[in-house]
């Protein structure tokens, strides 16, 4: 290896991000053309699709023009960031790689199905230049196997949703930690609250492009160890304002702990918690040979009992040291559900990842999973913007999941008028799990919200 | 997941490399893998699992949520043949589990690339085959690999 490749390396492999980059290993890969991206959409995109089988890919009643606009005008819309995607035209290219142009396409051909496999929704294939991580084309597919919509018709995947995750992508953007985030790598069907840019997505596009003027955001720099000081490689860390629900995550470095923030001014809490259970190494396409350090539970700056937060002003840097002690908690990731208020023995639909809830009501929040048994409410806590806990309603539900007990506590939401996230925090005794950002909590209906 | 794999074996990772595919249209990255048994499809020594990404002459190409291979992994593989002939890991890097040097898997990948997440349904979930030794992973695959095909004779 010659004298300039090493220090590439080096430089690479040691570095804190921001966000969790489209690729660890090659982290700069990144968009010059961010003042102005131009995509294209293929002309057979339209109302009404169907694949090469007859099924139904567009429903009839969808507007996927709009949707397009629509997610290319959130990317563009974030006031922090010199972001910008001129609006999208057509062609009758397909995906090209090569070509030099950005597409969105519906194309069912054999091809396009061997590179997407069975189970992907859509991806998009980033090609950029080695030597300075410029991307140079990026083309978004969508998967022929599944039916899209714009109108939450059942069983069916939001269109809008899944084309804000890969735009985030074509912008040089990795999955993230924050389970609910645009960039999260799962979504479900009717669930559309990924077609709405979290903190953290933003977070991504300000400090990747920040605007001229600069994004107004603070720094904190710090670095994650072990109780034997030893460094936590690929630790998820995450900076939570409680009272704003701003929740940002990213990845320690892979090499030396190290960690670099940049987020709005607040009152943050910030931890560390071990990848594993909803998100994995390889979902953050960190390479199955590297050492990530998973030995430990999530731990808060100023220790578990009692958590310090840290005052962030804009342009300010904040120098910050967590460490952290094992063993992993006893609990597993959890299966989630919600239902109305105080109902008892319904029939749910549980999911492993993200939940969506609405802002201005009361709602149940259902938990179930190996070592949640038994539970009490102080080993719940929801860190967000108008989430409580309405004390005294926690129970045993009738309902079982998988031979575990399902237990039910409701929720108080207060009205809000934009997205925010909501995080569960599970303690027993002194193991502490955190579920980062697994509540979306959508805007309230217009109606709801006071003036 | 056994149902919808053409080919599930275990074996170790002898050889990654990267290169266009023959169109010169996507890069992928091959990575051979020695068969130690295989549990469904035809009995094979050697296959070469596919994934698109990869850098070849100084142009990379990165897709999101793609699962890697080290060489030297001990692996557990749920295999789908796509129509370009290439295998390719089943549900993205799900279908991988890691075999360690104690002989307990591990899954190497949940949901990704926006995959749609699976809620709590009948079946096994993939979750509970977290650090189960590998040959207890192989029983129970056998038996549905059986189960299905008596099935179908029937």
């Amino acid at each position: 290896m010659n004298r300039t490749g090493l220090v590439a390396f080096l430089l690479s492999t040691s570095m804190a991000w921001s966000y969790v980059p489209l690729d660890p290993a090659h982290p700069n890969i990144h968009r010059s053309d961010y003042a102005n991206v131009q995509f294209l959409v293929n002309q057979a995109v339209a109302p009404g699709l169907n694949n090469a089988n007859g099924s139904a890919w567009i429903t009839s009643d969808s507007d996927p023009l709009g949707a397009i606009a629509g997610a290319l005008s959130t990317w563009s819309g974030i006031a922090t960031s010199a972001l910008q995607f001129a609006p999208a035209g057509t062609t009758a290219a397909v995906n090209t790689p090569t070509d030099r142009q950005n597409v969105i396409v519906f194309s069912d051909t054999p091809a396009n199905r061997s590179l997407l496999g069975s189970t992907v929704l859509a991806l998009t294939t980033c090609m950029y230049m080695a030597s300075d991580g410029a991307i140079t084309d990026s083309d978004i597919v969508f998967n022929p196997a599944y039916t899209f919509s714009t109108s939450m018709a059942y069983n069916t995947v939001d269109l809008q949703a899944v084309l804000t995750h890969e735009l985030g992508h074509a912008l040089g953007a990795g999955h993230t930690t924050v389970l609910g985030a645009s960039m999260f790598q799962a979504t479900s069907y009717n669930d559309n609250h990924q077609a709405t840019l979290s903190p953290d997505d933003i977070a991504f596009a300000a400090s990747r492009y920040p605007a001229q003027g600069g994004n107004g955001n603070g720094i904190l720099i710090g670095k994650a160890t072990l109780s034997n000081g030893s460094p936590i490689r690929g630790g998820a860390v995450t900076v939570l304002d409680p009272s704003s629900g701003i929740t940002i995550g990213s990845l320690t470095s892979l090499t030396d702990g190290s960690f670099e923030f940049q987020a709005p001014p607040g009152n943050y809490l910030i931890y560390v918690e071990p990848l594993g259970g909803y998100v994995v190494p390889a979902n953050l396409n960190i390479p199955s040979s590297t050492v990530v350090d998973t030995n430990f539970q999530s731990t808060f700056l100023g220790g578990n009992d009692n958590p310090s937060m840290v005052n962030l002003t804009a342009g300010a840097s904040l120098s910050v040291n967590i460490q952290a002690d094992g063993p992993p908690p006893m609990f597993q990731t959890p299966y989630l559900a919600t239902d109305s208020a105080g109902s008892s023995g319904d029939m749910v639909l549980f999911e492993r990842g993200p939940v969506s809830i609405s802002s201005g009501q009361a709602a149940d929040i259902l938990i179930s999973g190996p070592g949640i048994d038994p539970l009490t409410e102080q080993d719940l806590q929801i860190l967000g913007a108008g989430i409580s806990i309405r004390a005294g309603t926690l129970r045993k539900d009738t309902i079982s999941l998988n031979w575990q007990p399902v237990y039910r506590v409701t929720v108080d939401i207060a009205p809000a008028a934009i997205s925010t996230l909501g995080t569960l925090v599970l303690s027993k005794g002194s193991n502490l799990a955190t579920f980062t950002g697994v509540f979306a909590v959508g805007q309230a209906p217009a109606a709801s919200i006071q003036p | 997941m056994v149902d919808r794999s053409d080919l599930i074996v275990t074996g170790q990772v002898t050889r990654t490399w990267t290169a266009w595919d023959d169109q010169r249209q996507y890069i992928w990255t091959h990575n051979e893998i020695a068969a130690h048994t295989v549990d469904k499809g035809s009995p094979i020594q050697k296959v070469v699992v596919s994934e698109p990404g990869g850098v070849v002459d100084g142009v990379g190409m990165r897709v999101a949520g793609m699962p890697n291979y080290a060489q030297g992994e001990e692996v557990m593989l749920f295999l789908e043949r796509m129509p370009n002939g290439y295998l390719r890991t089943l549900g993205l890097g799900q279908g991988k589990l890691r075999v360690a040097v104690d002989g307990r898997v591990h899954l190497t990948q949940t949901g990704a690339d926006l995959i749609r997440i699976r809620g709590a349904r009948p079946g096994t979930a993939l979750e509970s085959l977290e650090a189960l030794p590998a040959s207890q992973v192989r029983q129970l695959v056998t038996r549905l690999v059986q189960q299905r095909q008596s099935g179908r004779q029937q």
